[in-house]
């Protein structure tokens, strides 16, 4: 009796399920789920099984009878991961520590204190944001490299002999610092802003003296902020490739992403152990990435108290015009001075200079290098495929994003929630790895898209739907649902009140989502690394492998014509964001 | 109470201020005000939402700076542009209570009050005494070890209290500390700051924009409008001789009407003609003449209304037009020739229906009149 009773109170829920699987909507939201697992799951899965194979990957075999630990026994083995480790890991301290100086004081002097031009320097301190990672990479390399770097020379012309070496654990963590600093300086200001200043108030009618005060109430108030976004900057730099690769080799400093590409693509190939590698690297993150959300689901300080006028802001006094100096020079010499130092580059004739008077020869100035650049066949090549990869990656991945925000913020169908977890997983996984697992998944799947644009589009479009579909989620949440209830009361469909109410309150929202996604994928490097062939190769792509051959000059060309591109999409998207906060206010 | 404050006029007031103005932009959110405040004072700021209070009162605290005026504490100078003074906040030893508590939400109760003797580097066990006294003077012994997050907003608040008493300030602020309370709250914490500011005799200024409040407080009621103070004076004077239609509307309910000076009787007393051509006699402090526009004043607590009593020489005939029962009183409001008119009739019973023709009696000596300052125009 009981056991009957048992079995049938245990198969009703799973009879529903499997009617709702089979209901238009569930199939639909099944199909959602198998696209997802597909793009995100399925790599990772073939870059973990591969991690266990002897053979590197091929179409069609997988041979499961031969499932090994060998590659482990063989990085772990080698002894150099832990220097790997050590390299990667100390590197990403420094910078992250980096960061959270500049990123929590400059969100600090922008916002609590009267320093002239404080709006305006809230504006320009996420600039180095916008710097891709890459091109920064170049331009210190120019500047502060030990024998040659700009700023070494004019040093040593004024006879001081304090060499910068941008090639050392120190130079590295300072480039990662300035460039990842403007994330910390995000989730501050935020942090700052939702702290109601008579925190800080009460504490000055204590008694306590301003510099006290800051250390006490206000850093501690901040401290969620301070420690999600320092972990979050830690897991970008862990799985950083660009800067690494650029200004770690010539120092002799080796980090794990950097290795490895070279498993990868040096002769000969060891895909596995570096798939093994990669597993490690994966592991590191996630975990991070899980603590990052302990941290910022256990505790953040909401004290904004609706009442009252923000009061005056901390008068900083004599120190006023200092302070101002010292924040606008520091974003003029970590944006500025880049781009100044490229450009100098890309307009020289040639590179060899020792002194200031010789990098001071106007002689040397010409545009050939750019003529050259624009009639380069790779260059061209490579920035029209840019341009195709960025712009499939958002026409394939806005649509699939939208989608899923749809159904996670607006419906309440079952499996919603297994979307979303999927949608942001990639937060954790490393391009790198998400290219090399696709690298695995593709060779060994029948239908060849390998070789083509499609791959890198795919992997983008899974590398990107964590903020993709957190920019088209945050525009749903904000239309209120009655307005589409009231459309449907009104008689009309899903689909026309999609078409109709959601789609064109939600557009200003989805729009910028769209140039997010061309600004990421233009300027996108370690997620394609594996994945490209002599005509696929994107712009990124090409300006490394120049690089890597000594065409300095062409590179500082394509890196200004990188930036110049990506200048216009934040600028558009500005726009964008000033009009939609028209409309709606 | 007048003789008391003259005695205490001979110290030197605790906290004075003089001629003090802070602008915003070309808007002077506070005008030239000049009050002093003696030792043992309990003066309430009162106005409506914007004239100035909280710019007020973060002034003498030394969270904002004057642009012109003086502020002296105990005699000396803590602000004072001209001389280019100014006292920091930190350096002022006042003791402030926020309206949104400021509660630190990242310390526990205890350290929350500790915090003002930590950073005077008090000894630890001298540290724990005076917390859990003050903790026990405002009622929260028991949650000193609390997570401050996890309090109520009337706990909070007392967290404040304490946090601002612990360690003997010169002076105590408060900036609307009951007004995000509600109704039943409000009151006990009045009742009990009331007992508590008698039993330290702590001097204090006391901000709020809520009359009750004020009346019940106050030693003294500072009435501000547009960044001036307008009248000063113990609620009592306040409540009888407002000197301006502003302040008798905001100190109360009164019935206010416009009206004109016919004549002056003798023993103060005036008749005066309302708009609506009602006559009626009201005393005057001797300053009105014939001619003069006026408001008259009359309090709805001050009235009686009855069937009976026709042709008495102040009852005037009225029909009630609705009455609201308020548990221990009546509000009715009648149709006075035209004009609406209120009264409050004590006691639970409500025994006059709508409608009903009544006789209303405003007792002469309690009506009273605010000659129209003709800057501030006829309305
Ligand atoms: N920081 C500021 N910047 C600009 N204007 C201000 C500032 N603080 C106050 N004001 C202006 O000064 C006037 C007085 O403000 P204040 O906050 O003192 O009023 P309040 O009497 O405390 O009002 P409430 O009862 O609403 O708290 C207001 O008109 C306000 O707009
Ligand atoms: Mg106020």
């Amino acid at each position: 009796m009981t056991g009957l009773a048992a079995s049938t109170s245990r198969r009703s829920p799973s009879r529903r399920l499997f009617a709702s699987a089979f209901s238009p909507r569930g199939a639909f939201v099944a199909c959602l789920l198998a696209a997802l697992t597909f793009l995100i799951v399925l790599p990772v899965l073939a870059l973990v099984i591969g991690s266990f194979l002897p053979t590197p990957p091929r179409a069609l075999a997988i041979d499961w009878s031969g499932l090994t630990l060998a590659n482990y026994r063989e990085i772990l083995g080698e002894g150099n991961v832990l220097a790997l480790l050590r390299v990667t890991l100390a590197a990403a301290v420094i910078g992250t520590a980096g960061a959270l100086v500049i990123g929590a004081s400059l969100a600090w002097l922008a916002i609590r204190t009267d320093v002239p031009g404080r709006s305006l320097l809230e504006n320009v301190a996420i600039l180095p944001m916008f710097v891709p990672p890459l091109v920064g990479a170049f331009a210190w390399d120019i500047l502060a490299s030990p024998k040659s770097g700009i700023i070494n020379i004019a040093l040593r012309s004024l006879g001081l002999d304090a060499a910068l070496n941008i090639y050392s654990f120190g130079g590295i963590g300072f480039v990662f610092a300035i460039y990842y600093a403007p994330y910390v300086h995000l989730f501050v200001a935020a942090a700052l802003r939702n702290i109601d200043p008579v925190h800080e108030e009460a504490a000055w009618m204590s008694g306590a003296s301003r510099w006290r005060c800051l250390w006490q109430i206000t850093l501690p108030l901040v401290l969620p902020a301070l420690l999600s976004s320092g972990l979050l900057v830690f897991v970008l730099l862990i799985e950083l490739f660009a800067i690494p690769a650029i200004l770690g080799e010539p120092g002799n400093l080796h980090f794990m992403s950097v290795r490895i590409w070279e498993m990868v693509g040096f002769t000969p190939p060891k895909v596995n152990q570096a798939s093994a590698l990669g597993v490690l690297m994966l592991l590191i993150t996630v975990t991070l990435v899980l603590i990052q959300y302990r941290v910022l689901g256990k505790r953040s300080f909401v004290t904004v108290s609706g009442k009252g006028l923000r009061p005056d802001l901390l008068a900083l006094g004599t120190a006023r015009w200092p302070l101002a100096c010292l924040g606008f020079g520091y974003i003029l010499f970590v944006v500025l001075m880049p781009y100044a130092a490229l450009l100098f580059i890309a307009l020289r004739k040639n590179l060899f200079y020792a002194t200031l008077g010789a990098l001071a020869d106007t002689r040397q100035l010409s545009l050939d290098q750019f003529a050259l650049a624009f009639s380069d066949p790779v260059v061209r090549g490579s920035f029209l495929n840019s341009l195709l990869v960025s712009l499939g990656t958002v026409t394939v991945g806005s649509l699939l994003y939208f989608t899923i925000a749809y159904v996670v913020q607006r419906t309440n169908l079952k499996g919603r929630r297994a979307l979303d977890l999927i949608a942001i997983l990639p937060i954790a996984i490393p391009g790198l790895i998400i290219g090399l697992g696709y690298l695995w998944t593709w060779i060994s799947l029948p239908f060849g898209i390998y070789g083509t644009l499609w791959i890198i589009i795919l992997a983008y479009v899974s590398q990107f739907s964590p903020q993709g579909v957190r920019a088209i989620s945050g525009s749903l949440v904000q239309i209120d649902p009655e307005l589409e209830e009231s459309s449907r009361l009104c008689g009309a469909g899903l689909a026309y009140t999609l078409r109709r109410i959601v789609v064109p309150l939600a557009w200003p929202g989805i729009l910028s989502a769209m140039i997010l996604l061309l600004i990421l994928s233009f300027r996108e490097l370690a997620t394609a690394l594996f994945l490209y062939t002599s005509t696929t190769q994107v712009f990124s792509l090409t300006m490394f492998d120049f690089w890597l051959r000594g065409s300095t000059n062409l590179v500082a060309v394509m890196a200004l014509v990188q930036t110049l591109v990506l200048a216009l999409l934040v600028l558009l998207a500005r726009r964008i964001r000033r009009e939609r906060t028209q409309i709606f206010t | 109470m007048a003789f008391e404050r003259a005695a205490l006029k001979s110290q030197a007031p605790k906290c004075q201020v003089e001629a003090l103005t802070k602008r915003y932009g070309a808007r002077a959110a506070v005008d030239a005000v000049t009050f002093d405040v003696d030792e043992g004072e309990f003066v309430v700021l009162l106005g409506p939402s914007g004239c100035g209070k909280t710019t007020m009162l973060r002034l003498v605290a030394g969270l904002a700076a004057p642009d012109e005026g003086r502020i002296r504490l105990d005699g000396k100078s803590v602000a004072d542009p001209a001389r280019d003074v100014f006292v920091r906040a930190e350096r002022r030893g006042i003791g402030m209570v926020f309206q949104s508590y400021a509660i630190w939400p990242h310390m526990n109760v205890f350290e929350n009050v500790a915090y003002p003797l930590r950073v005077r580097r008090q000894r630890g066990e001298e540290i724990k005494r005076k917390v859990e006294s003050v903790l026990a003077l405002v009622g929260l012994s028991a949650e000193s070890r609390r997570s401050a997050a996890q309090l109520s907003g009337g706990q909070m608040q007392r967290v404040a209290l304490a946090r601002a008493l612990v360690f003997d300030p010169t002076l105590l602020l408060f900036d609307e500390p009951l007004s995000n309370l509600d109704l039943k709250l409000r009151e006990r914490l009045r009742l009990e700051l009331k007992e508590l500011q008698r039993r330290t005799g702590l001097t204090s200024i006391y901000v709020t924009h809520d009359q009750a409040e004020a009346v019940e407080l106050a030693d003294r009621i500072l009435v501000m409008e547009n960044g001036r103070v307008v009248q000063v004076g113990a609620p009592r004077e306040l409540y009888h001789q407002p000197q301006s239609r502003f302040v008798a509307e905001f100190i109360s309910t009164a019935n206010i009407f416009a009206g004109q000076v016919l004549a002056r009787l003798a023993d103060d007393f005036a008749s005066v003609k309302t708009m609506t051509g009602r006559e009626l006699a009201v005393r005057h402090d001797g300053t009105v003449s014939e001619g003069d526009l006026v408001d008259v004043v009359i309090h709805p607590e001050d009235c009686r209304i009855s069937v009976d009593e026709s042709g008495r020489p102040d009852g005037y005939q009225a029909r009630i037009v609705s009455r609201r029962y308020q548990g221990t009183s009546t509000r009715y409001t009648l149709d006075w020739a035209g004009e609406m008119f209120d009264v409050v009739v004590l006691g639970s019973e409500a025994p006059l229906a709508e409608g009903a023709e009544v006789t209303l009696t405003v007792p002469r000596e309690r009506a009273r009149i605010i000659v129209r300052n003709s800057a501030r125009g006829t309305r």
